[in-house]
């Protein structure tokens, strides 16, 4: 009797994969929405640790604790994600951009994480849009055939970063400001020369208690525009940097163990909007919301 | 879905073509119009036929019913949600978090668990606490079930749930404590024997265990002439939740199935013993749809969390949270004070407001009115530009305030900073940090560097 309540559902996300050959991990493919399972095929998430390629000076002290042993090397720091704590993918961030560091040598940084662990390697710039073109495509060519996923890709710069990545066979994150209709505006720009297929949208993340409502919304409405709307041009999974922005709340600074509750709700809630890879900086978060799931 | 006027009309007399105007109103379309919108009583119109008038109330029937439960201060009100979505309206009645208490746990147990029930957490200036308890029989003594009702009617004057499977257990603790108005939890196994002796006000929690079989308890409730209804179709999952939560809001508002028309109640005390599980499943069940959420006990950690997601989920999503425009002051501002400027969104305020508060510096801090705009919305839009700083510089007097003179802006509007000069000649205008966590350290430099200076 419940048949006649359930939805069907004309879109469906495309199939997403990166990481080079033999470390590849699939996203995509739902026809549902976010734990619909009982309509259709409704995802499983991914889940990345964050780390930085230079030491992380800004971080909370209860996780610089955490990776004390490992924050001098990325690939030192990445490897213990990947193995110890079980992460689906590695988030690298380069904050070596705001130092004088020549682009080369950053990249030749990144290829050497790439090639340690034998999980995919998320690669993130400062969001700053000209040092992120300077550096972001010569990233793309050192690690040519690594199967990279390259952000952020702005409307202000996907031209040069885009054209890179399709280059060396990487993906990329398109960021926009909590927006559904800048989201699509800068996924029909990039698909002109841009395979969807390799795209993944990151509308920007608030905490919990810190605006988390925007992010929820603005990712609910992207997700419903993909699925239950059929629009072709948001049908792409979705990112969420979960530990970056529940990290500098006072809750989590003053508390780690709140800290911890934060970044899990957080990532929870974002998860049952429709992300589909949510980037953690804490390694109990990522047992905690696992344990869930 | 809404009522369509013309659907209403047709109901009307002579076809809503009568327009007798006695309602008040030029026409029965302009009735129906109002009836639409809850905005007149049916009773208006003195010609409805009975059969008609049965029709129209069943249409214009509120597709989630209305529960109020608890008395005085401690009244939560659940139902009446309109939408699926948040950012189609706002989610009208936050769910009432409950906190669960066995008859087999003792007095030192309560005594802990009660006082956590008047614990206020207070965030943009509205009050959360855990609004109700629920009395567990889990024992096989009836006595030892009186014993606990008795005793937390007299700890709490929150709102009360008994669940009790035993019948005769249920309804001795329910004599007990009906001049508190408890939500008395009803199965599939006691209903013949306690729906009937229950007064028809009573509230009752209809406990199912699985969503097929909700809407055969609901039925046997309603034949006893019982209205006050929740519902729970008794998930234990997170996969569970989503779906049960799910089709009983989709099934209630867009196919009118009057049997899902009643708030739900989520138990995640049943699913797991783990608490941290416990309080992830319950804030699941904050953004899906819930109206009670069940857990078996909480830390003041977790508690902070459940009650800031519960706000930030059911805040309106047209209405920026915005706080009131005006200088405020930060560890005794006096003299030797800078002054900081920022916009009156709530969640931009806190963060400065608590960086500047965690710097240890007196400091001002000028919230400027955005109508609640972030930085760069604010600026783009002209309300936080060299202008209106300056106007609010000079109209709070914070030349006379200040020996110093020093004005930071945020680092997100640099580029107005020579604009900002002109404006104010007498100022030192500074550029401060891009984030409000880099405050305090900013700060501080800044003050290293003035005393270095003199």
């Amino acid at each position: 009797m419940l048949e006649k309540f359930l939805d069907k559902y004309p879109g469906m996300i495309r199939e997403f994969s990166f990481g080079a050959n033999g470390n590849q991990v699939m996203l995509g493919g739902q026809n549902a929405l976010p734990f619909h399972d009982f309509e259709g095929a409704s995802g499983k998430p991914m889940f990345a640790l964050e780390i930085t390629d230079s030491k992380p000076a800004d971080w909370a002290g209860a996780l610089r604790e955490i990776y004390a042993d490992v924050e001098a090397s990325p690939v030192a720091w990445a490897q213990k994600c990947a193995t110890v704590y079980g992460a689906d993918a590695v988030f690298l961030n380069l904050d070596s951009m705001e130092k004088d560091l020549s682009a080369a040598e950053i990249a030749s940084g990144v290829k050497e994480v790439a090639g340690a662990i034998s999980v995919p390697l998320i690669v993130h710039g400062l969001g700053d849009k000209e040092k992120d073109e300077a550096v972001l495509p010569q990233v793309a060519a050192a690690c040519s055939g690594l199967g990279l996923l390259i952000g952020p890709v702005l409307k202000e710069n996907y031209q040069a970063i885009a054209e890179a990545a399709l280059e060396h066979g990487h993906s990329i994150i398109a960021q926009v400001p909590m927006d559904v209709n800048l989201a699509k505006d800068l996924n029909i720009k990039l698909g002109k020369f841009f395979p969807l297929e390799r795209v993944v949208i990151d509308s920007l993340t608030s905490a919990l208690g810190y605006g988390l409502e925007y992010s929820y919304s603005t990712t609910e409405r992207i997700r419903l525009s993909a699925v239950v709307h059929d629009d072709k041009t948001l049908q792409t999974p979705l990112i969420a940097r979960v530990g970056r922005e529940v990290w500098k709340t006072k809750e989590a600074l003053q508390n780690p163990q709140k800290g911890i509750l934060w970044e899990s709700v957080t990532a929870l809630n974002l998860l049952l909007a429709g992300d589909d890879i949510i980037i953690l900086r804490h390694p109990e978060s990522l047992k905690l919301v696992r344990s869930l799931l | 879905m809404p009522v369509k006027a013309s659907d209403i009309q047709k109901l009307l007399p002579e076809g809503g073509k009568k327009n007798c105007k006695e309602c008040g109103l030029a026409t029965c379309f302009a009735f129906a119009m109002k009836l639409a919108n809850t905005g007149i009583a049916l009773e208006k119109c003195p010609y409805l036929v009975p059969e008609s008038k049965a029709e129209l109330e069943e249409m214009l029937m509120a597709p989630i019913k209305q529960v109020v439960l608890g008395q005085g201060s401690r009244q939560v009100v659940l139902g009446e949600e309109e939408v699926i979505y948040r950012h189609q309206k706002t989610f009208l009645h936050p769910p009432a978090f409950a906190i669960q208490l066995t008859d087999e746990e003792g007095e030192t147990v309560w005594a802990e668990k009660i006082a956590k029930v008047s614990w206020q957490f207070e965030r943009l200036a509205k009050v959360s606490r855990i609004d109700l308890v629920v009395l567990r029989s889990s024992s096989s003594s009836g006595d030892k079930y009186l014993e606990l009702v008795k005793w937390v009617m007299a700890a709490t004057d929150a709102g009360l749930i008994l669940a009790a499977s035993d019948a005769e257990t249920l309804l001795a603790a329910y004599e007990v404590s009906k001049s508190r108005d408890p939500l008395v939890c009803v199965t599939a196994e006691n209903v013949e024997a306690v729906a009937p002796r229950l007064d028809p006000n009573a509230a009752v929690c209809a406990r199912a265990t699985s969503l097929e079989s909700l809407p055969g308890l609901v039925e046997k409730l309603k034949d006893a002439g019982l209205e006050r209804l929740v519902i729970d179709p008794g998930s234990l999952k997170l996969l569970d939740l989503v779906r049960d939560q799910t089709l009983i809001r989709r099934a209630a508002l867009q196919h009118k199935f009057r049997a899902f028309g009643y708030p739900t109640a989520f138990f995640a005390v049943d699913a797991t013993p783990d608490l941290s599980l416990q309080v992830l499943l319950a804030a699941a069940a904050v953004a899906k749809y819930a109206g009670i959420i069940v857990v078996e006990d909480i830390s003041e950690d977790l508690f902070q969390v459940l009650a800031t997601l519960r706000q930030d989920i059911y805040t309106d999503p047209r209405v920026p949270p915005t706080v009131e425009s005006k200088v405020y002051t930060f560890n005794n501002a006096d003299q030797e004070a800078v002054v900081l400027v920022t916009t009156d969104f709530a969640l931009t305020y806190y963060a400065v407001a608590g960086e500047a508060e965690n710097s240890k510096q007196p400091a001002y801090l000028l919230c400027q009115d955005t109508g609640g705009l972030c930085i760069l919305a604010a600026w783009s839009t002209g309300k936080l530009v060299p202008e209106t700083i300056a106007e609010m510089v000079n109209k709070e007097g914070m030349a006379e305030k200040v020996k110093l003179k020093q004005l930071i802006i945020p680092g997100l509007v640099a580029r107005i900073k020579g604009d900002l000069e002109e404006e104010l000649p007498d100022w030192e205008i500074t550029v401060g940090p891009k984030e409000a966590k880099d405050l305090p350290g900013f700060l501080h430099e800044l003050k290293k560097r003035r005393e270095g200076a003199a």
